[in-house]
């Protein structure tokens, strides 16, 4: 279990390595293109893997961000190994200053997440009959709040302008459907705590 | 502004601690996960025990609840619960089939959960559905195996896996046949499987189905997937083929059997 997280968190720094390198090679004063990320989440739990990690993007106005993310989990984590794609929307409710450097961010955010290991299908196998199910089966929507702890460093480190760590609480559309349903599924029964750290990237 | 910041501060520490005490499943990795904690294995082999201590072992008469297809429908399972609950003349449910919709490990929690507020017990057999996603192996894990037999009251139950398109392999009537033969005089032997032979997924089976019944001259055969009751001749020999309706029609099904004969019906709550 912590050899497979020290691997992908191993890769998640190498490819803030790539981004550092390439932000480097722009004129520092050049706006930020639209597709280089401004931050890389690195995510444990939360119904898109065991760990995730991706590319994130913050509006302007920082009241929304976009996080792409490869989730995995291995088979001896999960009894089957998993991988996911997920677009996470994040929306920061409000910004509370703590120190100098800190802002304490709680968010509420909607996701849509693909299951593509081979668990469940998009498209129904060939011998299924027509119409015999009507929507895909790895696809899931998920519903999630939590806070965050912004932290930016007062020079830029290897390529960091800051850091964010992240507890947050979700659910997927369809355990709100059992809720919604069931006298006896209690609100706790549907939520699941994830983790994470956002490394912010440096202009 | 120290103090806004301590209440702050206090404020994040207590909302993590509420989150993380309040999540029953603290980190979930995914809803396709395929291993179960194992308070919930072998829930069938658990419910036999059970059974064994309420099974007479002669010819006695007694009653069955039989439920399927509860799919989404967790909260009317409950509501079926409930009325078997009030009524003391059961001695054990057969759940047949469809125990989720797609075979995801919270839905088997789910379900597992909501029976356990069943007074009597309980066992299933699988459907179609609970082999979509992970669910063969969740299945495998929570209740064991897909075919397996049990005997009550000197009448034989045969539980037999007959999915045929999401499993992706053909009904084991090797030992389905070897089953139904009674060879240990029992009052009768009661075939319980989750598609009826003249559904779709039995398209190439259901003669070798029907032919097996026919040959064991067994007068009823017990089903699910259709989501309604029914009870059809199909194949104009006076063998019956039950089907029993999903909680979704807020009914399920009542089989009496007696040294005497049979008896289904179809019970609305």
């Amino acid at each position: 279990m912590l050899r497979s997280a020290v691997v992908i968190f191993l890769l998640g720094i190498l490819f803030l390595h790539d981004m550092k390198v390439f932000g480097q090679s722009k004129d520092s004063t050049e706006a930020r293109r639209w597709y280089v990320p401004g931050f890389v989440p690195v995510q444990y739990a939360g119904n898109i893997g065991f760990i995730s990690t991706g590319v994130g993007y913050a509006s302007r106005l920082r009241n929304y961000e976009l996080a792409l993310m490869y989730g995995y989990a291995p088979k001896s984590m999960a009894g089957a190994v998993i991988q996911t794609l997920t677009a996470k929307n994040t929306f920061p409710i409000i910004r509370y200053p703590l120190k100098n450097n800190e802002v304490l961010i709680p968010y509420l955010g909607l996701g849509v997440s693909f299951e593509i290991g081979g668990n469940a299908f998009f498209r129904m196998p060939s011998h299924f009959p027509e119409s015999y199910y009507d929507y895909p089966k790895n696809l899931r929507f998920l519903a999630y709040g939590g806070a965050k702890v912004q932290h930016l460093f007062d020079d830029d480190f290897y390529g960091l302008r800051g850091v964010e760590l992240f507890a947050e609480a979700g659910t997927i559309d369809l355990y709100i459907w059992y809720k919604v349903m069931s006298h006896e599924i209690r609100t706790n029964d549907i939520f699941s705590v994830a983790i994470g750290a956002n490394f912010l990237l440096a202009e | 502004m120290k103090i806004l910041n301590a209440i702050c501060r206090l404020a994040f520490f207590l909302f993590l601690a509420a989150v993380f005490f309040s999540c029953d499943t603290w980190f979930a990795y995914s809803p396709y996960e395929a291993q179960l904690d194992p308070f919930y294995h072998a829930t069938n082999s658990k419910n036999l025990e059970r059974l064994k201590a309420l099974n007479s072992g002669d010819s006695r008469a007694f009653k069955v609840a039989l439920l399927s297809d509860p799919h989404y429908h967790y909260g009317k399972l409950e509501d079926a619960i409930a009325h078997i609950n009030q009524d003391s003349s059961y001695a054990f449910a057969l759940v047949g089939g469809d125990l989720t919709e797609n075979g995801l490990k919270q839905e088997f929690v789910f379900f597992h959960e909501t029976m356990a507020r069943l007074r009597i017990p309980y066992l299933t057999v699988i459907g179609n559905h609970d082999y979509l996603s992970n669910g063969e192996v969740l299945y495998q894990q929570m209740y064991g195996s897909y075919n397996y037999t049990f005997v009550f009251n000197n009448v034989k139950f045969v539980l037999f896996d007959n999915n045929t398109i999401e499993s992706e392999k053909e009904p084991d009537f090797e030992w389905f046949a070897e089953e139904l033969v009674n060879n240990n005089g029992y009052d009768r032997v009661v075939p319980v499987a989750h598609i009826p032979p003249y559904d779709v997924q039995m398209e190439r089976y259901h003669k070798k189905y029907h032919e097996l019944i026919a040959r064991n001259q067994i007068p009823l055969s017990i089903h699910g997937h259709r989501h309604d009751f029914s009870e059809e001749h199909v194949y104009g020999d006076g063998i019956r083929y039950v089907t029993i309706s999903s909680p979704q029609k807020r009914t399920y099904t009542a089989l009496s059997i007696s040294p005497q004969g049979v008896d289904v019906r179809k019970i609305e709550y």
